[in-house]
């Protein structure tokens, strides 16, 4: 039987925090969204310039911050990257999009709770 | 509320968003007396406040193995909680032998995470006593 899928938000975790409603849950949610934005690039710079260890030490630093506000699916890739050894690097240019289409499903549960009437 | 009650807690984690959430989960139980970002503010916040717990990040820049270790040689009563974004056993062993009480996974609720460091306060108590 394979592993159950990790949702791309486990909202619990903010929730438990006042999420959405409250300002600073509001904004470490929007500072999540900043940082791993900035760390999925930086990931994709480490393994273009052969970093593996720096890549592998900038997706465990993801996995954390992931796994904090619950972005569940962010996080479980990140912890497959950051333990992944240096002979099956994946390519920098396919982890970018990647990880950017598990953000993007994120940041969109996000803001789809923050702003329910918003239209996409 | 007062704080004068609560035990005090030290945050050591160079991501912004780990700290201010935890924070956030902690607060209402903890008296959070002060936040660093790396090896050198956990040996000084330990020197400066002896917090009765600190939660200390494992990755962070000068390593969580140095800051356990110059918390339990600083003197100062603190139950050291490791965090980590994964329980690899070496890295579990390490934190534990430079004097970590116990080993927590990042993404962890509030109150699961309040319990473990009560928890931990209270063995360290235990020990206290029968030293």
């Amino acid at each position: 039987m394979s592993a159950p899928v990790p949702p791309d938000l486990d909202s619990s975790l903010l929730e438990d925090i006042g999420w959405p409603e409250a300002p600073a849950a509001r904004h470490i949610a929007a500072l999540y969204r900043e940082q791993a934005r900035e760390s999925v690039e930086a990931i994709a710079a480490a393994l273009a310039a052969g970093e593996a260890g720096r890549a592998h030490r900038l997706a465990h630093g993801l996995a954390g911050s992931s796994a904090t506000v619950g972005a569940a699916a962010m996080a479980a890739r990140c912890r497959e990257l950051a333990h992944g050894g240096g002979a099956d690097l994946p390519a920098p240019a396919d982890i970018r999009d990647e990880l950017t289409r598990i953000l993007a499903r994120t940041e969109a549960a996000m803001l789809g709770r923050e702003n329910p009437g918003a239209t996409p | 509320m007062t704080t004068a009650t609560l035990p005090s807690l030290v945050i050591v984690d160079d991501d912004r968003v780990v700290a201010a959430t935890l924070a956030e989960q902690l607060g209402e139980q903890f008296d959070i007396v002060g936040f660093g970002q790396d090896a050198d503010d956990a040996a000084a916040l330990a020197a400066a406040h002896a917090p009765d717990v600190a939660l200390i990040d494992v990755d962070m820049p000068g390593g969580g193995v140095r800051a356990a270790r110059a918390m339990s040689r600083s003197g100062s009563p603190t139950a050291v909680v490791a965090l980590s974004a994964d329980e690899s056993r070496d890295g579990v062993l390490a934190m534990l032998a430079a004097g970590a009480v116990t080993y927590l996974r990042k993404g962890l609720p509030g109150h699961e995470l309040a319990a473990v460091l009560h928890r931990s306060l209270a063995a360290r108590d235990r020990l206290g006593d029968d030293a």
